[in-house]
Formats: C-alpha cells, structure tokens, sequence
C-alpha cells in the first residue's frame, strides 16, 4: 500500500494497528483523527527507518512504544464534544471586555454633569440588552445599570438644585436694592495756615 | 488496572502536558518522533503515540504550526514549531506554574 517512503509501513502489523488506530478515532474529532493518523504514520516511518525488511522484533516494539489505540483515543477530543463546548467559551471571550468597558463608562458618567446622564442611558440600554441576549457577564451588567440609574437620579438631582437657585437669584436683586452699594468715603482735607 | 497513583497521574497531565509540549520546542523545531522521545523519558506521556492527539489541537489553536523539512535519513519530516502565540502562552503558563508548584509543595510539606 506504500511505497519507498514509508515502506516498513506495509508490515501486516503495522497495517493492522493503523486499522484499529482509524476505528478507535471514529467517535474522536474529525480533524484530530486525520492528524493523528497520518502523524502516527509518519511517527512509524522514522521508528523503522523506512526499512522494508523490518522484523516482527522490531515493528513490535515501535508499536509498543506508541501504545495501544484506545490510550491514543483516549487522549484524543471527542467529536461532540468540540460543537457543545465551543460556543460557551466563545460567549465568554465575546463579551469579555464588553461588560467592564460599560460599567467602566457608567461610573465615568457619574462625575461628568449633565452629559453623564445621556453616557448613562446609553449604557443602561446596552447593558439591558447583552442581559435579554443571555450575556454570562450578569453581575458586571447588573452593576452597570445601578451606577447609571444613580448617575440619572443625580443628575436630576443637580437639575432640580440648579432650577431652585437660578429662581433664588432671579429674584434676588429686589432683596438687596435698598442697601448702599459702596459707602461714601469723605476724606476732609485740613485748611492750609 | 489503574493504581492511585495513576489516576493522579493522569488528572495531573490533563493540565500541564500542553505547556511541556510547548516547552520542548522552546529552543528549536522538532519532529514527532523526536517529541515523543523526549516526553516518555520521564513520566510526562504515557505512551509516545498519545502525543499526536495532543499536536493536533496545539495546531489547531494556533500554538504550534507544522513545515516539511528534508530529512538526511529518509523521507522528508514534518517540524512542529512555536508560533507567536504559542511562546506567548508558554511564558504565561511558567509564570503561573512556578508560584503555583510552590504552593503545592508547601502545603503537602510534612505529608508522608
């Protein structure tokens, strides 16, 4: 089945475990399979030498040394296994730097007035949605929208603080006409003898 | 079949033996054979074909990348290398592992 190259590959013993080798890997992911397959053949190839005349001795301890199939397989990840776990980790790296970076954002808009609280419902409605999108960052998503929800009571706050004052001094004028601006200073220059 | 200390064993190499691959073409690109070699001097693999499982998924996550190289004995070899990502993670895992170890030792200190 081989030709120069790989010639001590043609031992009916060693065409039998590169058999069994394929069968144990069925259920293994597919690309680790292909890998490992021809990676084992190769890994034989340099074992014997490339020696067509290998004996029974010899091709028996290379594989020996590789081990049984099912300890190969065993090492190897099962197909299922790649489709379920994926997608989780990939969630988790996606929104990775998304969660901080709001909450960061909120707390930001904290101490900027009046500006802070657009910062704030923006971040209260990106973090409202990553939680509907079933993002894993609930706890950082949970504190971002608190922060913003104070950043916008604050900013009403301030709102209202300033509407009160800016009436405080429109009407302030009338309080303190009747004082004397500045007092008179007289300054009596004594009559020269 | 399996003793205690086996099991141990192999939860043990779940973890690490990523990083000894990576560690073993720190210096200079190897081929399979010569990997396998090497990790089953100690007790890091339990047997050498249990390695390309292993290779495969290095590969796949960009840690090691693989070039055909000319061989002066036979048939030309495939050299698996560190990329760029692969020194990256392994310096990360040798920081990690050295506090790590010493906790450990530390606190199996007096154990018998």
């Amino acid at each position: 089945m081989n030709t120069t190259p790989s010639a001590g590959l043609s031992h009916p013993l060693v065409v039998a475990y590169l058999d069994d080798l394929d069968r144990a890997l069925q259920s293994a992911d597919q690309q680790e399979r292909v890998d490992t397959i021809a990676a084992v053949r190769e890994h034989l190839t340099d074992a014997l030498g490339g020696n067509a005349e290998a004996t029974n001795e010899q091709v028996r301890a290379a594989l020996d040394e590789l081990g049984s199939v099912e300890q190969i397989a065993a090492e190897a990840t099962p197909a299922a296994m790649t489709h379920t776990s994926a997608p989780p980790a990939e969630r988790i790296r996606e929104g990775g730097w998304v969660a901080p970076a709001l909450l960061a954002t909120s707390i930001v808009s904290l101490v900027i007035p009046f500006l802070g609280a657009l910062l704030a419902i923006g971040c209260i409605v990106t973090a409202l949605l990553l939680l509907r999108s079933g993002s894993p960052r609930r706890p950082l998503l949970h504190a971002t929208v608190a922060v913003s929800v104070v950043t916008l009571v604050f900013t009403a706050v301030l709102a209202a603080g300033n509407l009160a004052f800016s009436t405080f001094t429109t009407e302030a004028p009338s309080v303190s006409s009747g004082s004397d601006p500045l007092p008179s200073v007289v300054v009596t220059i004594p009559s020269q003898p | 079949m399996d003793s205690p200390a086996d099991a141990v064993l192999t939860q043990l190499r779940k973890g690490v033996l990523e990083y000894c691959v990576l560690a073993c073409l720190r210096q200079r690109p190897a081929y399979g054979l010569e990997l396998a070699t090497q990790l089953t001097d100690g007790r890091l693999l339990t047997s050498e074909g249990t390695l390309y499982p292993l290779l495969s998924r290095l590969r796949k996550q960009g840690l090691v990348e693989s070039t055909w190289q000319e061989s002066t004995s036979g048939p030309p070899r495939r050299y698996y290398q560190l990329t760029d990502l692969g020194i990256t993670a392994l310096a990360a895992f040798a920081e990690t592992w050295r506090p790590f170890s010493e906790d450990v030792s530390a606190i199996l200190k007096g154990t018998p």
